[in-house]
């Protein structure tokens, strides 16, 4: 309860947040104010079975936190291009538009790793202090 | 604090005396670290049985159901469980640190964030180990105390 507390509803939270808000930034300047509420909740799923795809990635042994990042990244866009992005007809397939999607996803994906990063070295920092008082 | 030591040969005990106004963290956290000196831990290696005094070992961990304690040099494997030795532990320097390892916080170096919100602790001999995220906030609490 407390890993879901702590991690996936705070990552779920920014990325359904980002999200939305970009896209509707970027089709209110496209001149489209209809937004479709199945859409919504379809980008609400792809989050949550991210999230679980994140859990079943989080049993591998990774040596280096860029291996993390990277499989999470690659298994991440193509749901979104290969499964999300077709099925649900989010978006067309014209270079543009695949270039628009691809920087939002990775500043969005990237910003979640940042911020779960910070939180960890932050707290890490706290554990060094604490070690440094007590003289190991 | 004064510290006075009496060396007498004819004594058949080791034996350490803490005079205090009132038993406050600090001098138990004292008194926990000497009465780790007098305690040892039984491990087998190359057929052979050794009681390794507790301090000396940086942490023990049960691979494929087997346990073992390791110090500087050496893997000794143990006939206790990991829950068992944890219980027996519980008012020394061994914190959980993961389902499978009891680190020897006197002996951690430092540590570093790690993938899945999980944290790489260095201890003093080089050798690194992975704290779970469920036991971060104890090794906090342990070093607070």
């Amino acid at each position: 309860m407390e890993r879901i507390r702590n991690i996936y509803l705070p990552s779920t939270a920014i990325t359904f947040t980002a999200v939305i808000l970009w896209v509707s930034i970027l089709n209110l300047a496209e001149g489209c104010e209809y937004q479709n509420n199945r859409w919504i909740l379809e980008v609400f799923g792809y989050i949550v079975l991210m999230e679980v795809i994140d859990v079943l990635i989080c049993r591998i042994e990774f040596k280096h936190y860029l291996g993390y990042f990277l499989v999470e990244a690659v298994t991440g866009y193509a749901l979104l291009f290969g499964i999300f992005g077709y099925f649900g007809n989010w978006f067309s397939y014209t270079p543009v538009r695949m270039v628009q999607i691809t920087v939002m996803y990775l500043l969005i994906l990237a910003y979640i790793h940042y911020y779960f990063y910070r939180r960890s070295k932050s707290s890490a920092d706290e554990i060094n202090e604490m070690l440094k008082e007590s003289g190991n | 604090m004064k510290v006075t030591i009496n060396e007498n040969t004819k004594l058949q005990e080791d034996e350490i005396i803490i005079n205090c106004a009132y038993m406050d963290e600090r001098m138990r956290k004292l008194a926990d670290y000497v009465r780790q000196f007098a305690f040892s831990l039984e491990g087998e290696l190359e057929g052979k049985f050794y009681q390794i005094p507790i301090d000396e070992l940086y942490y023990i961990d049960t691979v494929d159901g087997k346990t073992f304690l390791y110090d500087s040099e050496h893997a000794y494997c143990s006939r206790q469980t990991l829950a068992a030795l944890e219980q027996k532990l519980i008012h020394t320097t061994f914190l959980r640190i993961s389902k499978s390892c009891l680190m020897n916080v006197a002996q951690l170096k430092c540590v570093e964030p790690y993938v899945n919100h999980r944290m790489q602790a260095e201890l003093k001999n080089g050798e690194r180990l992975l704290i779970s995220r469920n036991y971060i906030e104890d090794l906090k609490e342990k070093l607070r105390r």
